[in-house]
C-alpha cells in the first residue's frame, strides 16, 4: 500500500497547489511540506521487495519496489525538493506545481511499475506533464522545443508499447520479466524496442535531439529536475531492460552491447564537442549533460560488475553536479536576467557562492578528485581497460578531454574576466538557489571522498546479475587492476592546491585592481570596449571539427519529415474538390471490388 | 415501461409542432429540441431493465415480426441510441445560445437526431434505408444551413455522394429481399446460410457502398473533409458524434448479424487500414484545423472499422467492447475538439493555424478543453482516449495481426505531430480573445468530463460497453428473440 | 418473379445514363437530374422485380386457386416509399442548386472547388 499512498499523496499535493494557485505563500508551502512529506514517506515506509497490486477492474497495476527503483526514487525525490525551493523565486502559476507533481508522480510509479502496460501508463504520464512543463517554460523558442519533446518522448513510448506487445504476444505475460528463452530475431527487436524511450530520456545519440533545445527552454529550475532527476528515468530503464528482461544479454547478444557502449562513447565525445562550441550556458551544459549520460551507457555496454556499478555510480554522480550546475546557471539567470556566455564575465565576487557551487561542479564533471565524478570515471576507465577495447577506450579518454575545455569555457564565461557594466549591482542568487547549491555540495564532495556509502547499495542492486568483481570498504576499493583509497588522493589533491595556494601567495605578484581597470599598450580603453572573450572561444576546434559536424543528425530526421510531408501531399491530392470526381470514386470503387470478387460472384 | 417506439414518433410531432410554435413566439423553437431529447431519453432509460440479452422486439400493426415492421432492441442498440440523443441533448442545450437561427434549423436538427435513432432501434432493413435517408437529407440541410460558400459547397458534394450511395443501399436491400423473400433483419440473417455465395457477395457490396459513405471508408469519403470543413463547427460536432456512430452502429449489424462476417468484413477490414492510413497522412498536411481535425476523423473512423472487421476472425466480445469504446471516445473527444476550436475561432471562420495562434492563451477555458479533446484523441493516459486506444492495440494482438499494431502506433505519431503541433501553437504568442457564454462553455465542459473522468475510471464504462458487445456477438439469440428458434 | 429483358434493360439504361450524366454534366442541375435518372432507373428496376408476366393484382380473395399469378406487392409498397423520399431529397438538393446560384453566381460545379486537399 505505501507506493500507493506515496503516489496518491503527491497526486493530492499537486492538485492542492492547483487549487490554491492564487494564493502564493500557502501555496508554495503545501508544495514545499508535501515533497518533503513525500521524500520521508519514501524513506521510511518503502523497503525493496514491497509488492502491490491495484485493481482498476479493467487490469491490475502492479507494483514492486526493488533495490534499483528505491535508488533512483531517492535521487529523484531529493532533486524534486531542490528543484521546488528554488522554483519559489521564479513567477509560477498553480498549474506549474501540478504538472510538476504529476511529472514526479509518473516518474516515481515508473520506478515502481512491475508490469509493462502500467510502465507505459506512466511513462507517458511523465513524458505528457513533463511536456507541459516544458511548454510553461521562458522563453518564445519554448514551445518548439516542448513540442519536440513531446513527439520524441512519445516515439520513445509507442517504441516500448510495441516490444511490450510483442513480448505479450509470445510470452503472454505482461509482467516485466526474462524473455531469454524466445527465439532470436524477435528477441532482439523487443530488446531493442524496449530500450527505445530509455534511450530517449537518457539522450542517447541519436536519440538526443530533443534534449539541448528542452533543457535550454525550460524554466531554468526545472532543468534541474529535468536534466538530474527525469533523465534518471532512461538509466533506470537501461538497467530494467538490459538486466531484469534480457539476463542472458552478455551471452547471446555481445555485439549488441559493444555496439550500445559505442553509441554510448559517440554520444560522450561528440556532444562534448558540441557542448565547447555553445554560447549559451544552458545549452553548453545541456550538450554536457548528454555527454555525461553518454559514459553511463559505456558502462552498461561494457556489462561487467563494476562498469555497471560505475555507471550507475556515474548516474548519481551525473544527478548531483549536473543539477548543481544548472543551479548555479538558474541563479545566476535569475539575477542578470541572461544565460548567454558573451554579455556575462567577472561575477566571482558579485557571487562567490555560486562560483565555488560552479567550481566544484565542474571539477566533478570533468573527473577529478576529490569529487564524486572521480570514483566513476576511475571504476569506467579501469573497466575499459580490462575489457581490451583500445578504439572505445580513447574515444571515451577524449570524450573527458572535452570536458575540461567546455567546464573551462563555462566558468571563464561566467565568472571571470570582466565585468560588465551592467552587472555592477548584482548580488548574490537568493536563498532558495543557495540553499540547493550548498545542499549539492555535500554528497559532491562527501561521496568523493568515501564513496563506498553509496558503493554498497550499488553493489546490492548489481550483485545480483553479474558476478562480484570489486572489493570496496567506505573509503578504498579493489579492482583487478589494483587499489585505490580515495581519501589519500583527495588528500594529495588537496595538498597539491594548498601548496600552489600556498606558493602563489607568497611568491606571486600581485595588485588588486577593480575588474574594470584595464589597459591596453598605449591607451586607455573605453568602458564598453569588450575585453571579455567568450563567444568564438575554442574557434579553431571548431575549424578543425566543423566540416565533420555538418553533417548531423538532424538532416536524418528531415529526411524522415519530408519523406511523411510526401506521403502527406499524395493523400491529400485525393480529395480533389470536384464532386463529380468524388462521385466518380464511388463507381469506381464499386466497379473495382466486383471486378476484384469476379471469381466468387 | 413507455414503448421506445414513441421515441420515434414523439421526435416527429416536436419536429412538426416547432414551426406552429414558431408563429406563436420566435424563441420558442430552441426549446423544442431539449426537451424532445429529455422525453426520448426518459423513455430509453425506462427500457433499460427491461433489455435483455436477446432483443426487445417492439411490434407495430399488432403482427409479429416476419409481416409486420418492428423495433428490435438490444443492449447493442439501446447504447447506441442512449448515446446518440445524449450527445443530441448536449448539442440541442448548446444551440440554446443561440438566438440567430432559423426555426427550420431545429426541425433539421430533431429529424437528424430521429434517423439516426431510428437506424439504431429498427428491426427491419428496409426501414433502416428510410431512417438511413431522412439522417441523410437533414444532414445535407444542416451541412449547408451555414449559407456561405463553404457550407453550400459542402453540403452539395455530400448530397451527391450520399444520394448514389443510398441508391445503392436501396438496391442492396432489394437483392437481399429477391433471395430470401423478408425484410426483417432477423429473418434474413436466419436464411442466410441458405443464400448463394455470389448473391451474398453482391448484396453485400451494394450495402457497402451505402454504409461505407456514412462510416467515411476510404474511397467513399470524399465528400467528408469538405462537408466537415464547410459546415458550422456544432454540425461537424454532430456529423462525427452522431451520424458516424449511426453508421457504425448499421455496419455492425448488417455485415455482422446479418451477413455473420463473410467476405464484406474482409473488404472492410482493407478499407479500413487505408482510411486510416490516407487520411492521418492527409491531416499532416493541413494548415487549416477544422480541415485537420475532418482528416483526423475519418481516420479514427477507419480504425474502428478496421478493428470491427477484426470481430469476423474471432467473434470476440473484446473486439466489439473496444469498438464501442473508440466510439465512444471519438464522439466525446472529437465531437469537444470541434466545439471548443469554434470557441477558440471566435466563430468567423478562420481556422488557419497562423490565425489562431495565441488564442488558446487569450482564452484559457477553450484553449484548455482543446487541449483535453486533444490529448484524449491521441490516447494520452488519464484520457479515455488511452483505454481506448489500448484496448484496440490488444484487440489487434488478440486476433493475431500483430504488424498492425507497429502501423496504428505509427500513424498514432503521426497524430501526436499534428496535434502536437496545433496545442503548442495555441499557447504561443498573443491571440485574439473571444468571449465565451456559459451555457457552450458548460456543454463543452460536459464533454470534456467524460473525457476525464472515465479516463481515470473507466471501469463503468468498460462494464457497459462488454454487456452490449456481448448483446451483439450473440446472433442466434437475437435471431432467436424476434422470430422464434432457429 | 420474371418482368422481361426489356423491363430490366431498359431501366439498367436509366441508371447508368443517370450515372454518366451526374458524372459528366457541368450544370449542378444536370447533376442532379442524373442522380435522379438513377433514382427513377432504380425504382423501374425494383418494380419489375416483383412484376409478374400476365399477374393480377395481389388482393385477398375467397378463391385463392383461381389467383396464381399475383404480383409480388412489396416492391410496390418499397418503391411508393423509395419515390417519396427521391423527391424529398431532390427538393433538398434544389435549395442547395438555388443557394449555391446566389452565392457563387454560376452553376458551373467546376466553380465549386474551393474546398479541397
Amino acid at each position: 500500500m505505501a507506493m500507493f499512498y506515496l503516489l496518491l499523496l503527491l497526486v493530492l499535493v499537486g492538485i492542492v497547489s492547483f487549487v490554491l494557485g492564487p494564493i502564493k505563500v500557502l501555496r508554495n508551502i503545501i508544495a514545499f511540506l508535501g515533497a518533503v512529506t513525500a521524500f520521508f514517506y519514501f524513506l521510511t515506509n518503502i523497503k525493496p521487495g514491497l509488492i502491490y497490486s491495484l485493481n482498476i477492474r479493467v487490469y491490475n497495476v502492479h507494483f514492486e519496489a526493488g533495490f534499483s527503483s528505491m535508488f533512483f526514487g531517492v535521487i529523484i525525490t531529493a532533486l524534486f525538493i531542490i528543484f521546488l525551493i528554488a522554483s519559489f523565486h521564479e513567477e509560477n502559476d498553480g498549474a506549474y506545481y501540478l504538472f510538476a507533481y504529476l511529472t514526479l508522480t509518473g516518474a516515481l510509479a515508473v520506478l515502481f511499475a512491475k508490469d509493462l502496460i502500467s510502465f507505459f501508463f506512466f511513462f507517458e504520464t511523465m513524458s505528457l506533464f513533463s511536456f507541459l512543463m516544458v511548454l510553461k517554460g521562458k522563453s518564445d523558442t519554448s514551445f518548439r522545443s516542448a513540442f519536440k519533446y513531446l513527439v520524441w518522448s512519445v516515439f520513445g513510448g509507442y517504441a516500448f508499447l510495441m516490444g511490450t506487445f510483442l513480448k505479450v504476444y509470445y510470452t503472454h505475460s505482461v509482467m516485466i520479466g526474462d524473455i531469454s528463452y524466445l527465439a532470436g530475431g524477435v528477441k532482439l527487436l523487443i530488446l531493442i524496442l524496449l530500450l527505445a524511450p530509455f534511450a530517449v530520456k537518457a539522450a542517447l545519440m541519436p536519440f538526443h535531439l530533443w534534449a539541448p533545445d528542452a533543457y535550454k527552454d525550460s524554466k531554468d529550475t526545472f532543468t534541474v529536475f529535468f536534466s538530474g532527476g527525469l533523465s534518471k528515468i532512461g538509466v533506470f530503464g537501461y538497467f530494467l531492460v538490459l538486466f531484469k528482461v534480457f539476463t542472458e544479454i552478455a551471452v547471446k547478444y555481445p555485439y549488441f552491447l559493444k555496439a550500445f557502449a559505442w553509441l554510448g562513447a559517440i554520444t560522450a565525445a561528440l556532444s562534448g564537442i558540441y557542448a565547447f562550441m555553445q554560447d549559451d550556458a544552458k545549452k553548453l551544459l545541456a550538450y554536457s549533460s548528454i555527454s555525461q549520460l553518454g559514459y553511463v551507457a559505456v558502462g552498461f555496454g561494457i556489462y561487467t560488475h563494476f562498469s555497471v556499478v560505475a555507471a550507475l555510480f556515474h548516474a548519481l554522480g551525473h544527478a548531483v553536479f549536473e543539477s548543481l550546475l544548472f543551479l548555479v546557471v538558474a541563479g545566476v539567470y535569475y539575477r542578470t536576467k541572461t544565460t548567454d556566455l558573451r554579455k556575462m564575465g567577472g561575477l566571482i565576487k558579485r557571487m562567490p557562492l555560486s562560483f565555488i557551487g560552479l567550481l566544484f561542479g565542474i571539477i566533478a564533471t570533468s573527473g577529478i578528485p576529490p569529487t564524486i565524478g572521480f570514483p566513476s570515471k576511475w571504476l569506467l576507465y579501469e573497466a575499459l581497460i580490462l575489457k581490451g577495447d583500445l578504439l572505445l577506450t580513447s574515444l571515451v579518454f577524449f570524450a573527458s578531454i572535452t570536458a575540461f575545455l567546455y567546464s573551462y569555457k563555462l566558468v571563464h564565461g561566467i565568472f571571470l574576466g570582466k565585468l560588465h557594466e551592467e552587472h555592477k549591482n548584482v548580488k548574490e542568487a537568493p536563498l532558495g538557489y543557495a540553499f540547493g547549491t550548498v545542499v549539492l555540495l555535500v554528497p559532491l564532495l562527501v561521496l568523493g571522498i568515501i564513496p563506498g556509502l553509496v558503493i554498497k547499495p550499488i553493489d546490492y542492486i548489481v550483485r545480483f546479475y553479474l558476478k562480484p568483481e570489486l572489493g570496496y570498504n567506505l573509503a578504498n576499493m579493489n579492482t583487478p587492476l589494483g587499489h585505490v583509497n580515495f581519501p589519500v588522493v583527495g588528500l594529495v589533491m588537496g595538498l597539491t592546491f594548498a601548496l600552489s595556494l600556498f606558493i602563489y601567495l607568497i611568491a606571486g605578484k600581485s595588485y588588486r585592481a577593480e575588474q574594470t581597470d584595464n589597459y591596453t599598450a598605449t591607451e586607455a580603453i573605453d568602458e564598453d570596449f569588450e575585453l571579455h572573450y567568450a563567444g568564438e572561444f575554442y574557434g579553431f576546434m571548431k575549424k578543425a571539427f566543423g566540416r565533420p559536424l555538418t553533417w548531423s543528425f538532424e538532416k536524418i530526421l528531415n529526411a524522415f519529415l519530408k519523406l511523411f510531408s510526401f506521403l502527406g501531399e499524395v493523400a491529400r491530392g485525393f480529395y480533389m474538390g470536384d464532386a463529380r470526381v468524388y462521385l466518380f470514386y464511388v463507381i469506381a470503387f464499386f466497379a473495382l471490388l466486383a471486378y476484384l470478387m469476379g471469381g466468387k460472384l | 415501461m413507455v414503448s421506445p417506439i414513441l421515441v420515434i414518433a414523439l421526435s416527429l410531432f416536436f419536429a412538426f409542432v416547432i414551426p406552429l410554435l414558431g408563429m406563436v413566439s420566435k424563441k420558442l423553437p430552441r426549446l423544442v429540441p431539449p426537451l424532445a431529447m429529455l422525453v426520448n431519453l426518459w423513455i430509453l432509460i425506462t427500457n433499460i431493465k427491461f433489455v435483455s440479452r436477446g432483443a426487445m422486439l417492439v411490434t407495430t400493426a399488432g403482427l409479429k415480426p416476419p409481416i409486420a415492421i418492428n423495433l428490435a432492441i438490444d443492449r447493442f442498440s439501446l447504447l447506441f441510441v442512449i448515446l446518440i440523443q445524449l450527445i443530441g441533448l448536449l448539442l440541442s442545450v448548446y444551440y440554446l445560445s443561440q438566438d440567430n437561427r432559423d426555426q427550420r434549423f431545429y426541425m433539421l436538427f430533431l429529424l437528424n437526431i430521429l434517423g439516426a435513432s431510428g437506424i439504431v432501434m429498427t428491426g427491419d432493413i428496409f426501414n433502416s434505408f428510410v431512417f438511413l435517408e431522412i439522417l441523410e437529407i437533414s444532414s445535407f440541410g444542416l451541412v449547408a444551413s451555414k449559407k456561405d460558400r463553404k457550407a453550400l459547397e459542402g453540403g452539395f458534394k455530400y448530397m451527391v455522394i450520399g444520394a448514389i450511395g443510398s441508391s445503392l443501399y436501396l438496391l442492396g436491400i432489394i437483392v437481399l429481399y429477391l433471395t430470401t423473400g423478408s425484410l426483417n433483419m432477423a429473418e434474413i440473417a436466419k436464411l442466410m446460410p441458405h443464400i448463394p455465395e455470389s448473391i451474398k457477395l453482391f448484396a453485400a457490396l451494394l450495402l457497402l457502398a451505402g454504409i461505407g459513405v456514412e462510416v467515411e471508408l476510404f474511397p467513399l469519403n470524399a465528400w467528408a473533409p469538405d462537408a466537415y470543413h464547410g459546415a458550422k463547427d456544432e454540425i461537424s460536432t454532430q456529423l462525427s458524434s452522431i451520424i458516424s456512430k449511426a453508421g457504425i452502429y448499421l455496419a455492425a449489424r448488417i455485415f455482422f448479424t446479418i451477413f455473420n462476417g463473410f467476405y464484406a468484413l474482409k473488404i472492410i477490414f482493407y478499407l479500413g487500414v487505408i482510411t486510416f492510413v490516407i487520411a492521418e497522412l492527409a491531416a499532416l498536411m493541413q494548415k487549416n484545423v477544422k480541415r485537420m481535425l475532418a482528416y483526423s476523423s475519418i481516420g479514427q473512423m477507419g480504425l474502428l472499422m478496421l478493428i470491427l472487421s477484426l470481430v469476423a476472425k474471432r467473434g470476440d466480445v473484446f473486439v466489439i467492447t473496444t469498438v464501442i469504446l473508440l466510439a465512444l471516445n471519438h464522439a466525446f473527444g472529437k465531437g469537444l475538439l470541434f466545439l471548443s476550436l469554434g470557441a477558440l475561432s471566435g466563430g468567423n471562420g478562420e481556422y488557419e493555424i497562423e490565425n489562431l495562434g495565441g488564442n488558446g492563451r487569450a482564452n484559457p477555458l477553450a484553449g484548455f478543453l482543446f487541449t483535453v479533446g486533444a490529448l484524449s484523441i491521441v490516447g494520452m493516459p488519464f484520457f479515455f482516449g488511452f483505454w481506448s486506444k489500448i484496448s484496440a492495440l490488444i484487440s489487434l494482438m488478440k486476433t493475431n495481426v500483430i504488424y498492425l499494431i507497429a502501423l496504428v502506433l505509427v500513424i498514432s505519431l503521426v497524430e501526436i505531430y499534428y496535434y502536437g503541433n496545433v496545442i503548442v501553437n495555441l499557447f504561443r504568442g498573443e491571440g485574439k480573445k473571444y468571449g465565451i457564454s456559459i451555457v457552450p462553455a458548460a456543454v463543452m465542459i460536459l464533454f470534456a468530463l467524460f473525457v476525464i473522468v472515465f479516463g481515470i475510471w473507466p471501469h463503468p464504462v468498460f462494464q457497459i460497453a462488454q454487456s452490449a458487445a456481448v448483446s451483439l456477438i450473440e446472433r442466434t439469440t437475437y435471431i432467436s428473440s424476434i422470430i422464434g428458434g432457429m | 418473379m420474371n418482368g422481361g429483358l426489356l423491363f430490366y434493360g431498359s431501366s439498367v439504361f436509366l441508371m447508368v445514363m443517370g450515372i454518366f450524366i451526374a458524372i459528366t454534366g457541368k450544370h449542378l442541375i444536370k447533376i442532379l437530374l442524373g442522380i435522379d435518372l438513377f433514382d427513377v432507373g432504380l425504382n423501374l428496376l425494383i418494380i419489375s422485380f416483383g412484376y409478374v408476366n400476365g399477374g393480377t393484382a395481389p388482393i385477398f380473395s375467397k378463391y385463392p386457386h383461381i389467383f396464381k399469378n399475383v404480383v409480388d406487392p412489396v416492391p410496390q409498397a418499397l418503391v411508393l416509399t423509395a419515390i417519396v423520399i427521391g423527391v424529398a431529397e431532390m427538393a433538398m438538393g434544389l435549395a442547395i442548386v438555388m443557394k449555391i446560384k446566389e452565392k457563387f453566381g454560376t452553376c458551373n460545379i467546376a466553380k465549386l472547388k474551393e474546398l479541397k486537399w
